[in-house]
């Protein structure tokens, strides 16, 4: 079949069909009338010379009158007569049965001109239509395949038309569809080394509250102060443990998209002044010297909660990477782009290899308390990213370091 | 998944015994959403590599892929159109329209592929971009600062494959500088937006995922050594900013 035919275009052929019929009669009513004009004003000139002649010259019988009208072999000297007297100038050398001729001719030569010229006409729409037919039958087929998902990246044809802006639109689709695609699978994977990851981490502390255990209902004999220590220390590794679980479970779950984080427009000094509440103590009892600068009116577009406890954890490890008489400064200030919390501290600083890992799931820094675990740093790093924020670092091993999170407007 | 990809692109501007060897038999890839920056001292050939990248300058040798598609086998209309349509380019000068207003500016790629822009979009960038109560100004009623943010929205309006970004600090003090950076770096992260930015300096080179060091046209694989050297030379050697 040349073409498919569907409504659109059985209507675009009725149309054009109708259009020329009426363009066909319409000129051929024109011209036909034009005729008929013609033929009207050689019947007058020619009755009106007869009635003429027959008045001033009765005595010409009628035949000889009638054969008044046949045409002469040579009309020159008519047409000398006739130039003489100006008359009859604007047909010049044609004569009325020429005109009609002429007329008739030309009828004849406009009605084939439009035909031939709207049938072209028909074939040049015909071939485009089926041009573009084709193409969208192509990419139909492209998107039958992206269905099953099959992404093929098909070359962009880079034509200046709608159908090339369609299918550059649909190419991004693919690209966007193949990304989530392998995001999933990464997301799944990452799910897994997950639960893997918490087993570990685990294991460490239990083991140790096991060999202490077992060592207190061994040893009856243990001395008071000796057992006391044990104990604590029991405390303390399931009191780590317990901040662990939750820890890690919040970062599954905010890294398995299923938190909704509540962002709404906060004073950034707020943040702060919850992150130095929570961590006075531990400030003081390491001796390290907190301190604010903060921009009034620096606000940000966040969830209170989560973002505390980012900061928090961010707070925390420079507390925790001071030494005794430190300070940890915590700024914050506000441009047209973004809000940043600065935390700096001029403890003993990261060394480059350590700073790629840093926000790594479960890497422990070279001088890391006992206590702390860089998951921590995984969470901040996950919560701000989500709420398009952007966390950097910059250290000096023996100098300091300072990590700035950005919040884009 | 790769996005582009250079074969053996040399770019040789005269002949013979006085010819300059601009881009040396540089073969590079650059995955999808990756950030990656070249940096090199001035005369080092990263100008020219990037106008080679974005199809503005044909090379003498060699292939540039972008999507699997040879962007010189095209002729130049298409590769116009490529152009317009996939590639982003941020200049040290903004380049802006002065008669247009910022958001004329950031649309025109739009209406010049005759294409109505998406009002979300729009909206989104400009958010984003800090310049919603300066939609009807003019370039000349903007700091360089907020002229580069307008540049930047112009850029990704039409979500290109790849960002192209030229110095787009150079002229630029600390503050906005950062506001800059930390926009192509939400780019990056926000919309998986591939960018290469090319810079002289060491510091901002660090804020990318990757860095390729060239020099005297020729491309190194970005070894923290070659780096190393260029902060040297420059005089860069405190501890740099990185993700």
């Amino acid at each position: 079949m040349i073409l498919r035919w569907n409504e659109e275009i059985k209507k675009l052929i009725v149309s054009l069909g109708l259009f020329l019929a009426a363009v066909l009669i319409l000129g051929n009513m024109g011209i036909g009338l034009f005729r008929n004009q013609t033929r009207r004003e050689y019947t007058a000139l020619a009755a009106g010379i007869l009635e003429n002649i027959r008045q001033s010259y009765p005595q010409i019988s009628e035949e000889d009158l009638i054969r008044l009208l046949e045409t002469p072999e040579s009309t020159a000297e008519g047409r000398q007569l006739l130039a003489r007297y100006g008359i009859f100038e604007e047909y010049g050398s044609r004569t009325f049965g020429g005109q009609e001729k002429r007329l008739l001719y030309f009828q004849i030569g406009l009605n084939l001109f439009l035909i031939t010229a709207l049938a072209l006409g028909i074939f040049r729409i015909v071939y485009y239509l089926r041009g573009r037919q084709s193409r969208i039958e192509e990419l139909q087929c492209y998107l039958e395949q992206l269905s099953r998902g099959n992404y093929r990246l098909e070359l962009e044809e880079n034509r200046d038309d709608e159908l090339s802006g369609l299918r550059n639109e649909i190419y991004r689709i693919t690209v966007q569809l193949r990304e989530s695609a392998a995001l999933e699978k990464y997301r799944r994977k990452a799910l897994s080394a997950s639960v893997a990851d918490i087993s570990h981490q685990l294991k460490t502390p239990m083991t140790s509250m096991t060999i202490l255990l077992d060592n207190l209902v061994e040893n009856e004999d243990m001395d008071e102060i000796t057992r006391q220590r044990f104990l604590s220390e029991i405390r303390r590794q399931l009191t780590g443990m317990s901040w662990l679980i939750a820890t890690m479970l919040k970062l599954s779950r905010l890294e398995a998209g299923a938190v909704e984080l509540e962002r709404i427009p906060l004073q950034a000094h707020t943040l702060v002044e919850k992150c130095f509440d929570k961590l006075q103590t531990t400030a003081e009892w390491r001796e390290v010297h907190l301190e604010a600068e903060l921009q009034p009116g620096a606000s940000l577009t966040v969830d209170e909660n989560w973002t505390a406890e980012a900061l928090c954890n961010i707070v925390k490890n420079a507390i925790e990477h001071s030494a005794a008489g430190g300070n940890v400064q915590v700024l914050t200030r506000e441009n047209e782009v973004y809000t940043e919390i600065r935390v700096t501290d001029d403890g003993v600083g990261i060394s480059r290899e350590e700073r790629e890992k840093l926000f790594q799931r479960f890497y422990r820094g070279k001088c890391a308390d006992r206590d702390s675990i860089g998951i921590g740093l995984a969470l901040a790093k996950e919560v701000v990213e989500q709420q398009h924020g952007q966390i950097q670092v910059e250290s000096q091993e023996g100098k300091g370091t300072i990590f700035s999170l950005k919040f884009m407007k | 998944m790769e996005i582009l990809r250079t074969e053996h692109l040399t770019k040789r501007y005269g002949k013979g015994e006085s010819g300059v060897l601009a881009v040396d038999d540089v073969s590079i890839s650059v995955a999808k959403g990756e950030f990656v920056a070249v940096v090199g001292s001035s005369g080092s050939g990263k100008s020219t590599l990037m106008h080679m990248l974005g199809g503005v300058d044909r090379p003498t040798s060699g292939r540039v892929l972008i999507e699997d598609t040879d962007i010189y086998e095209m002729n130049d209309d298409r590769l116009a159109m490529f152009r317009r349509r996939q590639v982003g380019l941020i200049y040290q000068f903004y380049n802006l329209i002065p008669v247009l207003n910022v958001e004329e500016n950031i649309t025109l790629p739009c209406e010049l592929d005759g294409r109505r822009p998406d009002p979300e979009l729009v909206r989104e960038l400009v958010h984003t971009l800090g310049l919603e109560k300066r939609l009807d100004h003019l370039p000349n009623e903007l700091s360089g600062g907020q002229q580069q943010r307008v540049a930047i929205g112009r850029a990704l309006i039409t979500r290109p494959a790849i960002l192209l970004a030229d110095e787009p600090t150079g002229n630029l003090d600390s503050r906005a500088s950062d506001e800059i950076m930390a926009l192509l770096r939400e780019a990056n992260q926000r919309y998986r937006q591939t960018i290469i930015m090319i810079t002289h300096n060491p510091e901002l080179a660090k804020q990318a995922e990757r860095v390729l060091v060239i020099e005297d046209g020729r491309v190194s694989r970005g070894k923290d050594q070659a780096l190393h050297d260029l902060e040297l030379r420059t005089g860069d050697v405190r501890g740099g900013a990185e993700r």
